[in-house]
């Protein structure tokens, strides 16, 4: 006799919704989602929303408030520089510079790093101790040194400081992906695959790598984050975006001299800068939590 | 135990030969001549040049020059810099000294405040002073150190005038560099006006060191809470409480001890980010430290300074490193286990 | 009475909402008496000891007619008072009990904690001396006779049998009225496990304390248990004598759970179907109403969705609508 089924169904949200549920359960994470999203579609469209060139300059007005102040002019809603040029177009194209740029070159080097990581741990033996010992070593230098050390070789610029930075976030996409795999190896599920006679790539396709996206999604925020506020930091000490180009690391270095008689010049990219920060670390850390609950069930 | 020491040893000891033969490629690497790039002497000083060349071992094969490299390396000839044919090692040593007295005092203000902050939200785990620490460690942490500086010269020096810009102390006082940290260099020196210097020095050095110390400590917070909230769900502290302990009791004799067993592990990152906003700082307050010499001496294309200055600060991460890393097993017996049954 | 529970409920928020994880559970101890509560793994045995000795998180609510420890009501007690009695009059040892001790104290240090001030009798100079004095007879007491070496080990460093004889120690430090033991010996292996046994056996002898021993299984009972009550899914099914309840069974969960554990092997046919209770445990969403065994009970008939009540059969009590066996004690 079948049993009658007296229990209902009740439905367990997929990993994606319980992510999305985690961000709508915290406004604040979900504000960070947002500006992200509104940053990318500024990276892809700024140029057809700005008013100005980046380098246009404005000679009638030099040095104007943001529009609300009393000496503003709403041609300029956050007013000028000192040579005359507009913020709103700078800081709309900087978002390319800064976040746009460093974002393709974490997914480039994510997906190098991982590859090679894959590959790291699917091999074992000495050459794999050797390199999990140098890989550690690189891990403990900072990156900004690193990406200075490049930087030294090759001179410094924009392209030559995102390569640097690009080179200096693939040993940490390495680094985390063939740990990841080390961990789940040991785990029976693993060797229940194993015992099936699965094919190395199909356990790393099928096996591996659906347990490991979350780490890796992870490792994805905290490279975004390390990549930005780099690229930031030496566009500031002119070693990597040079003078005119509206990188907001390299416009607060300009703004130095300046910043005493017309702070918002100095306030305006480092606004941007740290909101651009503050949702990457922030929706880093929701995702984080998310995966955490998860993984508690 | 000793075994351990002795790998870690080991270890640093071929790693630290490793970036040594790294230092010693990047002047081949560097654009330009070898001979220059390493010794800090142009060709046209034909004389002095062929002296270096020689005493160098570029007559030599690689393996020749890597040895004299060596030498010279261990006798404290790290060269001349290209820019104002300063003695490379002296420069640094000095330098470092005063890299070391921000860094140090900044990591001890982010200490203690860091850790108490930590241990205090996660005993409040999802209340609203969890919530306020939590939030203002995110976004303290997310702040550029660059801007943050920026804003705080802005206000605190030029604004409201309390503090100087920049600088180690007052040019005024003539104190004699003999460690490179101001402090101790006043003490050392022993001015007439001692009281005076010691106070344009200690105002000289709160800004830069306090702007330094924001983000460690915002760091160290989520290190602390995360790792507390991982022990005190742990059963250990059940049977504490079991034992009829005070909370008080069961947080400072097992909770807290627990917890800082990671966060001493964590600290090398805590030591990444020190060393990366030293160099920042350093720039921004014309602080006579490693990094900002290092930073102008990338732009200005002087090889000599770069390669001593990146082997000191790499070295010194490693060494660092290997020290944790005995710590850590010294203290916790149980680390020490583990050590033993995986070597 | 030592030790009175009466209608004990704790729930908690659920993603279905409020579930009654423990549904007015009723419990008594006497003083000097073991007492063995027999539940499947989450059934809501340790929540019940949890609750007594005051640990669960505040997303438990806990709710109860009576929960009484002597003439002391444990649900209204300040942090002052609860230190009072649990440590001192209750104690509490536990499964995995590695995991109970701190990794990073020696063994030594972790029993000095468990000797309080106010046991001591010695100057406040002398104290250091007596305190250890105490560790090393408490040692003893639980039959470690290598107290130097002992006292000087981490926990990494025991075995399971010797931790969960460390974490007796430290519950007997005070000789407290009551012990609960909340499953002690269901990580070890038969012969550590009745070692453990007749530790506490002997413990009670001598100290004439009493026990609550959570098991989840009716074949690895003490022997000395004294009383017996079977907790299925939140709610006590039957409560009774041990040797009457393991002779005549009176609830269908009670009769289920002996005819699957060795107890009546020997009456059983050669070749015959090992019996066992049909489905599996229902999970926390899923509760049914009524009786919980209810789904699972060949027994069961429509009035079984209505919640029987806890109620006096002679020595026992029983929850259940339709009793086994009762009908032949009547005669």
């Amino acid at each position: 006799m079948p049993r009658p089924n007296l229990y209902y169904e009740e439905r367990t949200p997929s990993p994606l919704e319980r992510v999305w549920l985690e961000f709508n359960r915290n406004p604040l994470a979900r504000a960070a989602l947002y500006i992200i999203i509104f940053i990318l579609i500024l990276c892809i469209f700024g140029p057809w929303l700005t008013p100005y060139g980046p380098n246009e300059q404005i000679l009638d007005a030099i040095s104007l408030p943001p529009a609300w102040s009393d000496d503003g002019n709403i041609r300029f809603l956050l007013g000028t520089d000192e040579l005359g040029r507009d913020m709103v177009t700078r800081i709309i194209y900087g978002a390319r510079y800064t976040f746009g740029y460093p974002f393709l070159v974490v997914l480039a080097s994510a997906a190098i790093g991982i590859s090679l990581g894959a590959i790291a741990a699917m091999t074992v033996g000495v050459k794999s101790s050797t390199l999990k010992h140098l890989l550690d070593v690189l891990m403990s230098i900072p990156s900004l040194l690193l990406a200075l050390i490049i930087i030294a070789i090759t001179g410094p610029g924009l392209s030559n400081a995102l390569l640097a930075i690009g080179l200096v976030l693939i040993p940490q996409f390495l680094h985390v992906t063939r740990n990841a795999i080390h961990d789940e190896r040991q785990k029976p599920y693993v060797t229940a695959s194993r015992l099936n006679g699965v094919s190395d790539m199909y356990l790393l396709s099928m096996v591996f790598f659906p347990n490991i996206v979350k780490v890796l999604v992870i490792q994805l925020t905290i490279g975004l984050s390390i990549a930005i506020l780099d690229i930031a930091a030496l566009g500031f000490l002119r070693l990597g975006a040079q003078s005119p180009t509206p990188e907001w690391g390299s416009m607060l270095a300009q703004s130095l001299e300046v910043a005493y008689i017309t702070p918002w010049v100095m306030a305006l990219p480092g606004i941007a800068l740290f909101l651009t920060l503050v949702s990457v670390n922030l929706v880093g850390e929701t995702l984080r939590i998310a995966i955490q609950k998860q993984l508690e069930r | 135990m000793r075994i351990y020491v002795l790998r870690q040893l080991v270890l640093l000891i071929i790693t630290l030969f490793l970036l040594t033969i790294f230092a010693f490629c990047l002047s081949y690497w560097f654009p330009g001549d070898p001979v220059t790039n390493s010794s800090g002497i142009f060709s046209d000083d034909t004389m002095r040049y062929a002296d270096a060349a020689s005493s160098r071992g570029f007559d030599g094969n690689i393996l020749v020059q890597y040895w004299h490299y060596l030498a010279h390396l261990f006798r404290g000839d790290w060269g001349i810099s290209l820019l104002d044919s300063d003695p490379v090692f002296e420069q640094l040593q000095l330098r470092f000294g005063a890299t070391l007295e921000i860094a140090v005092l900044a990591m001890l203000i982010a200490l203690v405040p860091g850790v108490a902050l930590g241990v205090l939200s996660a005993l409040n785990f999802r209340k609203p002073i969890d919530h306020t620490i939590l939030s203002m460690s995110l976004s303290g942490y997310s702040i550029p150190v660059f801007w943050f500086a920026q804003i705080a010269i802005l206000l605190v020096a030029v604004r409201w005038g309390m503090l100087p810009i920049a600088g180690q102390i007052n040019p005024l006082f003539n104190i004699e560099a003999v460690t490179g940290s101001i402090l101790l260099d006043i003490f050392i020196n022993q001015p007439e006006n001692m009281g005076l210097a010691f106070r344009s020095a200690i105002r000289h050095i709160t800004l830069p060191v306090l702007v330094l110390s924001v983000m460690p400590m915002m760091l160290l917070i989520r290190l602390t809470r995360s790792s507390m909230l991982d022990v005190l769900d742990k059963n250990y502290i059940t049977s504490a409480y079991a034992k009829g302990l005070s909370t008080r009791r069961v947080i400072s004799s097992h909770a807290i001890p627990n917890a800082m067993q990671n966060v001493i592990r964590e600290l090398g990152s805590l030591l990444s980010l020190l060393i990366t906003n030293t160099m920042i700082i350093e720039v921004i307050f014309s602080w006579p430290g490693i990094g900002s010499w290092l930073i102008r001496s990338i732009y200005e294309r002087d090889y000599p300074v770069i390669q001593g200055g990146l082997l000191l600060i790499a070295a010194l991460i490693l060494c660092v490193h290997v020290a944790l890393n005995l710590i850590h097993a010294w203290r916790y017996p149980q680390v020490r286990k583990d050590l033993h049954a995986t070597s | 009475m030592l030790l009175d529970i009466r209608n004990l409920t704790i729930s908690t928020h659920t993603a279905n909402g409020r579930v009654n994880v423990l549904d007015k559970v009723s419990l008594q101890v006497d003083e000097g008496e073991i007492h063995t509560l027999v539940g499947e793994s989450g059934s809501g045995k340790s929540l019940i000891a949890r609750a007594i000795m005051g640990f669960l998180s505040p997303r438990w609510d806990v709710q109860a007619d009576r929960l009484w420890f002597q003439d002391i009501d444990l649900l209204n007690l300040n942090a002052k008072q609860r230190r009072e009695i649990i440590g001192v009059d209750i104690a509490m040892i536990f499964q995995d009990a590695k995991s109970y001790l701190d990794p990073n104290l020696t063994i030594g240090e972790q029993l000095n904690e468990a000797v309080l001030d106010q046991d001591l009798s010695a100057s406040f100079f002398k104290r250091k001396a007596e305190r250890k004095e105490k560790v090393i007879s408490l040692l003893h007491r639980v039959g470690i006779k290598d107290h130097e070496v002992m006292m000087n080990s981490y926990a990494h460093q025991l075995s399971e049998g010797a931790a969960q004889k460390i974490m007796i120690a430290s519950a007997i430090a005070h000789r407290p009225l009551l012990l609960i033991a909340d499953e002690p010996t269901s990580t070890m292996e038969p012969a550590t496990r009745q070692q453990i046994y007749r530790l506490l056996a002997q413990l009670h002898a001598r100290y004439g304390m009493s026990i609550l021993m959570i098991s989840q299984d009716l074949g690895a009972i003490m022997q000395q248990t004294q009383r017996l009550s079977m907790i299925y899914s939140g709610q006590i099914m039957e409560t009774g004598p041990a040797d009457v309840l393991l002779a005549k069974p009176a609830h269908p969960y009670t009769e289920a759970l002996l005819n699957t554990s060795l107890y009546r092997h020997a009456e059983m046919k050669p070749r015959a179907r090992l019996p066992t209770l049909a489905g599996a445990e229902p999970t926390l969403q899923h509760l049914p109403i009524g009786c919980r065994l209810g789904p699972r009970c060949q027994y069961a008939r429509p009035i079984c969705v209505k919640t029987p009540v806890l109620e006096k059969h002679r020595e026992r009590q029983l929850a259940c609508h339709y009793p086994l066996h009762l009908e032949e004690d009547h005669e």
